[in-house]
């Protein structure tokens, strides 16, 4: 599904991923671990296409097409789709009218019928449900006014609507209590199958508990230096860091 | 020919160059001219017509294009005996403010006559719905001048809700041939103790236009103002707005956007004077400017010295969609009482890269991701 091969990028001339390498196949959830400022969110906002990095050597293949020729929509289009860490808000902008515009788009993309708004309606009905996100909520702008939780929660919810075929989610535990935790990663589990695909970027083993990876690799210095198993987070979390350098 | 007269404050008009005004021998449309064109547009108006409406034809009054609610009377500037009371009052305090002697061109021309037309809603008369009224104005060959006068007076506790349209049509020529027209509104609105106005503006005029507007808030004791304007149309567009607050606990929110492209000029000068104890005002403006579009915001609250308890906040936040378009923004506050609340801020930016970035991300192409910044930028003053 996805190959990174040898990736090189910087972010205003500073070198942050230093020859990466990476392979993910269907159905395989990875989980990337390391300190801040290791690369792991740098490689994130590099597959969606942020612009303000820049790629100075490599390639990026997903199902053979090279991804860096893309623009962050064909990406969309393409399935990958980043959970941020630090959602952004859109003030004005309705959280259904954006979540069905961003789904016809996509479906448009993929050659498919674009949704009525009575079908979005339903859809959006059940899959926020699940989520305990109210329709109070979903008559707001796009994460405005939302706690840290629900944010994470309306990643979630955003994710399932677009049914993309990768999920980054960067540091999606990051400021959630347990509940919360539990309900986001109830979320991602519901999403997994045989055709899609995660990278869970995260500092703390916990996450690991409720959405168990197949795969752990950890970065440090813009490169993966080690990879392994989900008991590679265990020896994380006793020995820390310092000890792969 | 109607001439502009430059020896206006010339401080107010910093942004706004009025002499391209006289570059064109501006004439006012011939009664002849007028009934030619009522009768040509007659069936269009008509079928514009909703329940409560009101018509004005390049300015003038067509009453049997107006079915208002029955409970508003309207006076005509030749048929009324005099001025009323109520309009007689509130053209005696304006004259003693400074800021009215010398606020504007149009003002210059008409300080001291009554309005061509006069709606005056009774004491405890509330309309229900929506009244609108419908400024049309037509294009000619030549360039023309047309002038609204106009007052609204709410006597105590009188409720009214009005949407006022301002638009063009090109009926004796090619739009494109069109010359440039200059519309002059001035507008007083007086609402006596407990009266509640909420107004709505819709300036949707030809991009020819120069359009100028004087419109004067008067208010009394615990009157409820809600103003909101919309500026979309005209080459060169000044929109000035006083607002008096003049008896304890009067309300006043306005707001305004003003959206411009091409080399369109928009320019909005704002006066709230809080004149009385415990009033509060709210002033939030927004603009977008694109390709070579000018904006200006220069917007003044002042707080007597012998008043207590006053609460005022003004914003202008401003979107430049290019490079060469331009924004310039004055909020100027005159604080002599020591008892009040008061606030202002002034912002100008370009669309935020984060959020079309985080659109895109969720498969929105970029060109639909900025158009839904845009809206969601407006959108905020366009649905009040």
């Amino acid at each position: 599904m996805l190959e990174i091969k040898n990736l090189h990028a910087n972010i205003e001339q500073t070198e942050i991923l230093k020859g990466l390498n990476l392979k993910i196949g269907s159905g395989e959830v990875h989980a990337l671990m390391g300190l801040n400022g290791s690369g792991k969110s740098t490689l994130a906002n590099i597959l969606t296409g942020r612009d303000k990095y820049q790629v100075t050597s490599g390639e990026i293949l997903f199902y053979g097409k090279d991804l860096l020729t893309l623009t962050p929509e064909a990406r969309a289009g393409e399935g990958i789709f980043l959970a941020f860490q630090y959602s952004v808000e859109l003030p004005g902008v309705n959280e259904v009218y954006f979540l069905r515009t961003a789904c016809n788009e996509i479906r448009k993309y993929r050659g498919l019928a674009p949704y009525s708004i009575t079908e979005f309606a339903k859809i959006i009905k059940e899959k926020s449900a699940k989520l305990g996100l109210s329709e109070l909520m979903l008559s707001r702008s796009v994460n405005s006014g939302f706690s840290g939780g629900e944010k994470k929660r309306n990643e979630v919810l955003m994710m399932e609507i677009l049914e993309p075929k990768l999920c980054i989610l960067d540091e999606i535990d990051s400021g959630l209590d347990i509940d919360a935790l539990q309900v986001v990663a109830e979320g991602v589990n519901r999403l997994r199958n045989a055709d899609r695909s995660f990278i869970v970027i995260t500092h703390y083993q916990r996450l690991l508990n409720y959405i168990v990876p197949d795969f752990v690799h950890v970065i440090v210095e813009g490169q993966i230096v080690k990879s392994g198993g989900k008991e590679l987070a265990l020896e994380l979390e006793e020995k820390g860091y310092s000890w792969l350098k | 020919m109607i001439e502009a007269d430059y020896n206006i404050q010339q401080d107010n008009y910093r942004w706004t160059d009025l002499k391209h005004l006289n570059k064109a021998d501006f004439v006012a449309p011939t009664v002849a001219v007028q009934e030619k064109l009522l009768a040509e547009k007659l069936p269009l108006l008509q079928s514009q017509l909703a329940e409560n409406s009101l018509v004005l034809l390049n300015g003038k009054f067509c009453k049997n294009l107006s079915n208002l609610d029955r409970r508003i009377v309207i006076w005509e500037k030749n048929q009324q005996p005099a001025a009323t009371p109520a309009e007689i009052q509130i053209k005696a305090q304006l004259s003693q403010l400074d800021y009215y002697k010398q606020a504007s061109l149009i003002v210059q021309e008409n300080r001291e006559v009554v309005s061509d037309l006069v709606l005056y809603l009774p004491e405890q008369v509330q309309i229900e719905g929506r009244v609108k009224l419908i400024a049309l104005n037509t294009t000619s060959a030549q360039p023309r001048y047309t002038s609204v006068s106009l007052a609204i007076v709410l006597a105590k506790q009188a409720k009214l809700e009005l949407e006022e349209n301002l638009l063009t049509e090109s009926v004796e020529v090619n739009p494109l041939s069109a010359a440039p027209y200059w519309n002059n509104l001035i507008c007083h609105y007086y609402l006596a103790e407990a009266a509640s106005l909420k107004l709505k503006r819709l300036q949707n005029e030809t991009k020819t236009a120069l359009h100028f507007s004087s419109s004067f808030f008067y208010q009394k004791a615990n009157s409820i103002l809600q103003f909101t304007l919309l500026n979309y149309g005209g080459a060169t567009v000044r929109n000035e707005i006083f607002n008096i607050l003049d008896g304890p606990g009067a309300e006043s929110k306005i707001y305004g956007l003003s959206v411009a492209e091409a080399k369109q000029h928009f320019d909005n000068f704002l006066c709230v004077d809080h004149r009385a104890s415990h009033c509060s005002s709210y002033q939030r403006f927004k603009g977008v400017y694109a390709d070579t579009s000018v904006g200006a915001f220069q917007g003044s609250i002042t707080v007597r010295a012998e008043t207590q308890g006053n609460t005022a906040n003004q914003s202008c936040a401003n979107l430049l969609l290019s490079k060469t378009a331009r924004v310039n923004v004055l909020p100027q506050l005159k604080i002599w009482s020591k008892d009040v609340k008061c606030n202002h801020g002034a912002t100008v930016g370009y669309l935020n890269e984060e959020e079309i970035f985080y659109m895109c991300s969720r498969g929105i192409p970029l060109k639909v991701a900025q158009e839904l910044q845009v809206e969601a930028f407006k959108n905020e003053i366009e649905h009040k």
